[in-house]
């Protein structure tokens, strides 16, 4: 019963990752019609499950080495001051991202704790939130540019495109949910990686470990977060912020996705480092951003017209006020819980 | 899947059979007109019925192909600007219908300075008909290029005006028509005509415009 409360504060950021972020891989197919609610939900659920359990390490052993949260009390309070941030953040109408609110909130625990705060990964990490939009724009450029020149050569007619485009948008959102997964459980489960939760279990004759059972519940917590609260979510993105026909919201998920993907691919990021190629850091990165990234890239290709300058301040601001927001109530809440509760923080 | 991609099949060919009624109105009309001139006024009460029989036609089929759009949620982000085309077209047939009903109540006579012209500007309209049948075919399909039907349809509605001008002027200078009733007859039949190719115009404006919206 305790674990089971300890836990819920990463549930709870799992449940509102699967409510608002499924809607950047699926908003405009369901906005549009394109795809019903119930075949999205399916493939999303399922997919993000499944990058969550598979793919899901990379990201949280980068925010262990930025701080390792070694009790369930202290676990619960980081996830928990990073949940109220994005929260409060939300409500109040400032940019937030989850990745960032964690990250700060990992801080604020090492500022608590006392413990120094690795630099280098510090910088790596707040360098992809740069990276993050910036690649997601160019990979939507040269998405934009392929998919737009395979149109012209193939020339299907316009029920055929049609028909080829639900396809291609319920393979991207797979992609997308897959890549989110995998990406974002750092996230949900990452500060509890380190505290013993689960035993070791064997599941259809594979033993499975603490993380793998972690990342399982988590990936079901932003299952259940699609299923129950995304809908409204996916009509509003389908419907006004990012009006998109389509053929251009495969192109921007598809770019999306890719970010996420190489943020957590960590069989890309082992080939590199043995080829002494520079690799990415495999960090959690905001899907959101990304989209507003590859969003921004479409808007320049058509000549930058539309693009909302405002809005790419705004989440620039973000980047600082975010983490300093969640260190801030995290550092607070410990102080309370060890305190006031008189928990091993 | 399967079925998404025969329903696309489905419905291509059943757009593709209403843009044929066009072609067979616009044929219809030519047709119609030239034989009349040709003094053969026994054909006209047949055309006259082909004529609304295809009108009937097209309009059955383009309620079917509205239900379907609707009913099998396909092309959500191009259904509202093919209805439109769909509703557009049928308007040309309905204009045809209606200019061979009226040549077959009115009877105008038209003399023999005026028949060649009258013959032309017939052929100049049925030939905008058949580009925006052509124009939307390609939107459709995606087959071919739609400018150069949309070219053909403006030089055709271009032709037609200047055949109607001076159709008019034959028709007001002619001192063999003595009652301006009569005169007035054959200028609103000329105009009729024309005005055919003028809806032909408007028709091709929406397929331009549609076709802008659906590149990415």
């Amino acid at each position: 019963m305790q674990m089971a409360i300890f836990l819920s504060s990463g549930l709870f950021l799992g449940w509102s990752l699967g409510a608002n972020d499924a809607a950047n891989v699926f908003g405009t197919a369901v906005g549009t019609r394109m795809i019903s609610f119930r075949l999205a939900a399916a493939i999303a659920s399922v997919a993000v499950i499944v990058g969550a359990v598979s793919g899901g390490s990379g990201g949280t052993e980068t925010l262990g080495k930025l701080g390792s949260v070694g009790t369930m009390p202290g676990a619960f309070t980081v996830a928990l001051a990073a949940a109220f941030t994005v929260f409060w953040m939300t409500r109040i109408g400032l940019p937030v991202s989850t990745s960032q609110a964690i990250v700060g909130a990992i801080i604020g625990w090492n500022f608590y704790a006392g413990l120094p705060t690795d630099t280098d990964t510090l910088t790596r990490i707040v360098s992809t939130w740069v990276l993050c939009p910036v690649l997601s724009a160019l990979f939507a450029v040269l998405f934009f540019f392929a998919v737009r020149g395979l149109l012209r050569v193939v020339r299907v007619g316009i029920f055929r495109q049609d028909a080829y485009t639900r396809f291609a948008l319920a393979a991207a959102g797979a992609f997308g949910a897959y890549s989110l997964g995998a990406n974002n459980i750092a996230n949900v489960m990452g500060v509890f990686a380190q505290v013993p939760v689960f035993e070791p279990a064997a599941f259809f004759g594979v033993t499975v470990g603490n993380t793998v059972q972690l990342f399982a519940l988590g990936g079901v917590a932003i299952a259940v977060g699609i299923v129950t609260y995304s809908k409204r979510v996916m009509e509003t993105v389908g419907a006004g912020i990012f009006r998109l026909s389509p053929v251009t919201a495969f192109v921007v998920v598809m770019a999306s996705s890719t970010v996420l993907f190489l943020f957590a691919a960590e069989g890309l990021n082992e080939w590199l480092t043995t080829r002494s190629l520079p690799a990415l850091p495999l960090v959690p990165v905001s899907s959101s951003q990304a989209v507003v990234g590859a969003v921004t890239g479409i808007g320049i290709v058509k000549g930058g017209r539309n693009i909302r300058y405002a809005r790419l301040l705004k989440i620039a601001s973000g980047w600082g006020s975010t983490p300093v927001a969640a260190g801030v109530i995290t550092f607070i809440l410990l102080f309370f819980v060890e305190n006031l509760f008189l928990l091993p923080v | 899947m399967e079925g998404l991609f025969k329903h696309a099949r489905d419905l291509e060919t059943e757009i593709t059979r209403f843009f044929d009624y066009i072609f067979e109105a616009a044929l219809t009309l030519e047709r119609g007109i030239s034989e009349y001139i040709d003094g053969r006024t026994d054909t006209l009460v047949d055309r006259l019925a082909s004529a609304k029989e295809t009108e009937r036609k097209a309009d059955e089929l383009r309620r079917d192909i509205r239900f379907k759009l609707y009913s099998r949620m396909l092309i959500p982000e191009s259904r509202g600007d093919v209805l439109g085309l769909l509703e557009s077209s049928d308007s040309v047939i309905d204009a045809a219908k209606r200019l061979l009903s009226r040549i077959e109540t009115e009877r105008p006579a038209f003399r023999a300075n005026a028949a060649g012209d009258v013959v032309r500007l017939g052929a100049a309209s049925a030939a905008a008909m058949n580009g925006v049948a052509n124009a939307c075919l390609t939107y459709v399909t995606n087959r071919g290029e739609i400018q150069e039907y949309i070219h053909k349809v403006y030089f055709f509605e271009h032709e037609a005006d200047e055949i109607e001008e001076a159709l008019k002027r034959t028709i007001f200078q002619d001192e063999e028509i003595t009652r301006l009733s009569e005169r007035m007859i054959l200028r609103d039949t000329v105009g009729a005509i024309a005005e055919i190719s003028d809806i032909a115009q408007e028709v091709v404006e929406r397929v331009s415009v549609a076709a802008i919206k659906r590149s990415i």
